[in-house]
């Protein structure tokens, strides 16, 4: 193992290592801790995708409605919704759907992963309200962001010369507003990424999620540094590669950076 | 809206069949799944039974009955027995089990390299032979009226030489149910071996769950997620689940005595006063009630209500808080004096500790409280001995012992109490050593080296359609070779 | 008055009024344990109800503010006393030393903050002032970026140009006129970090690293109630309400603060 190194050295070995991909042996498990991040990655990652199509698949239609009923109390309704949403925990949200959907109506689990095994749609039951518990108030955040984008949108010298020359309120709104309304949404949604990850710590919590957030957690209760260091440096990297992503995306999809890349 | 029920209702189960397979939760995870090399009772809650037999085995009242052994005979000098074995048996690696097994199983926990964590069970074992492949002969070199018990602990299993160094991973017995996988952090699957020696089980699969959190335990049985919690860690729910038609509650005892150990190598611990004023200070009655929810019986020293030789001492440091407060004032300690009670992770320390905490503020001392995991808890307490106060269950049955030992956590070094343990370790009447246990007990009472507080209950909870569950666990164990669902 | 600020500063008065009524006054002790009348649903003597020791709900709640805030302003200012030096320095000298705290502080984004927080809190050791650090290290990137940003476009104008060329300069020019016309941006984000540390805050005692018992934290209420989720699903909607509304009153004060101090984004 080592010990007999200064640790120092222990530590510019695991640096080392880690860069070659090989992210070393649990202390606890005595496995190699990729196996480990390998299983729980396969309850984290989806229950991340997951919480961040749901989170978009509400957040844009709200917004845009909020923007398009702009000033109507559907709009105040929508907004002020939202400012709750955005102020509500999200492990209480996900303590308040425990009370409703698996206490008073028993149609989810209330806790616990059922595994692959059983099928996808198995799996993605046990995910969906832990999924919902994180996609609620990042989608508040995201339709107050789409909400004012598309509003901004609809109030450049374009869309208006484009109403002007006939176009209806609904055309203006889907071809023009809503498309450019996008590049501030992405931006955003990349950095909900990162309080995304944070917040799926707590969240597999409240669930007894066997995710990566479980793992930190015993590996910490352990002391199993090597899972802690490996994990911590881990999420950090996917942030960085989705912050990169987030920007290749931004330049598909702003017209400008497209048009001079197709020049 | 439509479209979003159907498929909110596409995703519940399918309707119910004849259910035969189970999940049970448990507290901790074992480390590993190798029972000959491990002492966590973990290990014993998944395999003991399950994938492990030896040669004899323990039930579900403590008795010894037959397993890989169909029957024995002992010598009239109590030092060879004489086993037969099953015929048929075979490991779930396709080894069949005969002799040869038996003497590579024994030989292997007694060897000097052994990691066995109960390996002077098996120093008295002399040698062992094979007269022929399905007999067995041990020779002991005295006689030990524990041996066919002690065979029946998980440690003694028998172990195919084959899959011997794996089993740690892949465990391999010759038990009713063989290893499926293990999802690290969350569950250990176990599948019926169709292939059993004796009757098969009825259960064709079984999950271990590892749910430490007793909020998520009881969610997670509530909700149907789990279907049996044999060591259920949240007292304070059980309420609900004796409401409950679908639940059977099975409260148990245990060997278990609940204390607050005092660390007597600190001040102002080394003063009888303030260990009298800490006794005087905790309602055991409100401890119970509140942290255990009712289940556990106030304990007046480290004994447990009717072993042999019980006196009850309860009433010796009734709750008298003005008491607690002119001792403590006697002892020259200033309201406002801090300590901190160090909490290992289970219920009856960190909530307790909270109860006690509110307790001991109302006789001046400000209790912080220092939860940790049981790693730390091991090392700074047990280990370290760097502690004021820890919550803590001794669950080793007639421990008076410990009182006696040279070095311990507490610090607890009483000659007189010593010279009364040896008194009672010659004793031979059993008169004599009841009398003696007594005056030990008293004296623990007197001199208070802990505050002693209830008895730790086990409290089981399952689906009330379950069969077979054991009520009780002499040994721990998880056993369910016998458990099946009613109709 | 904007609506929002109006009911922005009610809510973040009542918290601050409660916490600070807490120090001198609560219903009952909320460290009293009660066994005898334990998980009560509200009533005349217990307007919130009582725990599962008896505890007074209410009391617990008030009291559990005063820890939140303690918390979070401590972690602002931590955050601000550090990250608003640090920004101002980035923007005045701009060059290698702009760069190299603006690296740092891409880089300490990476890390999810609650995520670390959680990491150094269970190292370190649970407790509020590990919390407190925790919170309030992850506060700074947060005010360099800012202070920086706001620093920058101050730095541009015309009177500190002026003031230049007067040959006022450095730390001079920082405290004398780029701090008084960015303080209003900054108080803006601190509110919003105040708002941001309560959450975490209770998110770490959930997980049982924030706060510890006996002082009462909203997060270990939520985490205590889940338990007793089936018969006493009330205790798990108070505390929750509680942080909710202290989250919601600080976002509407910040965001009715910005629209008041921010010319350009009013109307938005």
């Amino acid at each position: 193992m080592g010990f007999d190194q200064p640790p120092f050295w222990r530590y510019l070995a695991w640096v080392g290592r880690f860069a070659l991909g090989d992210l070393g042996t649990s202390y606890t498990y005595s496995v190699p801790v990729s196996e480990l991040i390998g299983e729980r990655a396969g309850v984290s990652i989806p229950l991340a995708l997951m919480a961040i199509t749901l989170s978009t698949a509400i957040a844009i239609p709200v917004g845009v409605a909020a923007a398009a009923w702009r000033g109507r109390p559907a709009d105040a309704g929508i907004m002020g919704v939202t400012q709750i949403g955005v102020a509500m925990p999200n492990f209480w949200l996900g303590i308040l759907l425990v009370l409703l959907f698996s206490v008073r109506l028993a149609w989810f689990p209330a806790s616990g992963f059922a595994g692959w095994g059983g099928g996808v749609l198995q799996g993605l039951r046990s995910l969906l309200l832990p999924a919902l518990a994180l996609a609620l108030p990042q989608a508040a955040i995201l339709s107050r962001v789409t909400r004012s984008a598309v509003l901004e949108t609809l109030g450049e010298d374009y869309v208006r010369t484009a109403r002007a020359k006939g176009l209806g309120p609904a055309a203006a709104l889907w071809r023009h507003a809503v498309p450019n309304a996008l590049i501030p949404v992405v931006t955003i949604l990349g950095l909900q990424f990162s309080f995304l990850l944070a917040g799926t710590v707590i969240i597999e919590n409240v669930f007894t999620l066997p995710g990566l957030g479980r793992l930190m957690f015993q590996a910490i209760a352990q002391r199993d540094l090597i899972v802690v260091q490996d994990l911590v440096v881990l999420l950090a990297g996917s942030v960085i590669v989705v912050n990169f992503a987030v920007d290749l995306l931004y330049a598909a999809l702003d017209p400008r950076l497209r048009h001079r890349g197709a020049a | 809206m439509r479209r979003i029920l159907a498929a909110a209702l596409l995703l519940l189960p399918a309707g119910a069949h004849a259910k035969d397979t189970l999940s049970v939760g448990m507290v901790l995870e074992p480390p590993h799944l190798d029972v000959t090399a491990g002492a966590a009772a973990a290990i014993r809650e998944v395999t003991y039974a399950n994938i492990y037999e030896g040669l004899t085995r323990i039930d579900a009242k403590g008795d010894i009955k037959p397993a890989l052994a169909e029957s024995w005979t002992v010598s009239p000098d109590g030092k060879t027995y004489t086993f037969k074995l099953r015929a048929n048996a075979v490991f779930h690696d396709g080894t069949k089990f005969d002799c040869g097994v038996v003497k590579f199983s024994y030989d292997r926990a007694a060897a000097a390299d052994s990691v066995n964590a109960q390996k002077p069970l098996f120093a008295a074992i002399a040698k062992t032979e094979c007269p022929d492949p399905q007999t067995t002969v041990v020779t002991l070199s005295q006689p030990t009226a524990s041996f066919l018990f002690n065979m029946g602990w998980g440690d003694a299993v028998m172990i195919s030489p084959k899959s011997a160094a794996t089993n740690k991973t892949n465990p391999v017995g010759t038990g009713p149910f063989r290893f499926k996988a293990w999802a690290k952090g969350d569950r250990v699957e176990l599948v019926r071996n169709p292939d059993y020696w004796g009757e098969k089980a009825k259960l064709s699969a079984v999950t271990f769950r590892f749910v430490a959190d007793p909020t998520a335990a009881t969610a997670a049985m509530l909700a149907g997620d789990l279907d049996a919690f044999p060591l259920f860690p949240a007292p304070e729910a059980l309420d609900q689940f004796k409401a409950d038609k679908r639940f059977t509650v099975d409260v148990g005892s245990t060997a278990g005595k609940i204390i607050m150990s005092l660390n007597e190598a600190k001040k102002p611990f080394d003063d009888l006063r303030v260990r009298r004023a800490l006794a005087y200070a905790i309602d055991r009655k409100q401890y119970i009630d509140g942290v255990l929810s009712g289940f556990g019986e106030p304990i007046g020293s480290h004994y447990m209500p009717g072993d042999a030789g019980y006196v009850d001492l309860v009433g010796a440091y009734p709750y008298e808080p003005a008491r607690a407060r002119a001792l403590l004032a006697e002892a020259g300690i200033k309201p406002g004096f801090a300590m901190t009670i160090t909490l290992p992770p289970p219920g009856y320390a960190r909530k307790g500790g909270e109860v006690i905490a509110a307790m001991l503020e109302q006789v001046g001392i400000t209790a912080k409280l220092a939860p940790m995991e049981w790693a730390q808890w091991l090392d700074i307490v047990f280990k370290q001995y760097n502690y004021d106060a820890t919550l803590i269950a001794h669950v080793e049955p007639r421990d008076l012992g410990i009182y006696a030992r040279e070095s311990y956590y507490y610090n607890y070094k009483n000659p007189e109490y010593r010279a009364l343990y040896e008194k009672y370790l010659a004793a031979t009447e059993p008169a004599a050593q009841a009398d003696l246990l007594g005056q030990l007990q008293r004296k623990l009472s007197a001199d208070e080296p802990n505050v002693f507080l209830s008895t730790l209950p086990k409290i089981g909870v399952w689906n009330a359609k379950l069969r077979g569950m054991w009520e009780n666990a002499p040994v721990p164990a998880n056993d369910l070779t016998s458990v099946y669902w009613a109709e | 008055m904007k609506p929002s600020l109006a009911i922005g500063a009610t809510l973040t008065g009542l918290l601050i009024g409660v916490a600070l009524l807490s120090l001198v006054w609560t219903p009952y002790s909320p460290t009293a344990i009660d066994i005898l009348h334990k998980l009560a649903p509200p009533n005349a003597a217990h307007w919130l109800g009582s725990d599962s020791l008896g505890r007074d709900v209410l009391s617990m709640i008030m009291a559990g503010a005063r820890n939140s805030i303690a918390v979070s302003v401590i972690a602002v200012a931590v955050g601000a006393g550090i990250g608003i030096p640090l920004g101002c320095l980035a923007a005045s000298r701009g060059g290698w030393v702009d760069q190299a705290v603006m690296r740092t502080t891409d880089l300490a984004f990476a890390f999810p903050a609650l995520l670390t927080a959680v990491m150094i809190t269970a190292l370190a050791g649970p407790g509020a002032t590990n919390a407190m650090l925790a919170i309030g290290i992850f506060n700074i990137p947060v005010f360099t970026r800012v202070a920086r940003g706001a620093a920058l476009s101050v730095l541009q104008r015309d009177f500190v140009m002026a003031a230049r060329a007067v040959g006022k300069t450095g730390w001079a020019i920082v405290t004398g006129d780029v701090l008084p016309n960015i303080a209003a941006v900054l108080l803006v984000q601190m509110t919003i970090q105040f708002a941001l540390g309560i959450i975490a805050d209770a998110g770490l005692s959930y997980v049982g690293l924030g706060t510890q018992p006996p002082a009462p934290s909203w997060g270990r209420m939520l985490n205590d109630a889940q338990t007793y989720i089936f018969r006493a699903p009330l205790l798990a909607v108070f505390p929750g309400a509680a942080i909710t509304l202290a989250v919601l009153g600080l976002n509407l004060l910040g965001d009715g603060l910005r629209d008041r101090l921010d010319p350009r984004l009013r109307g938005r």
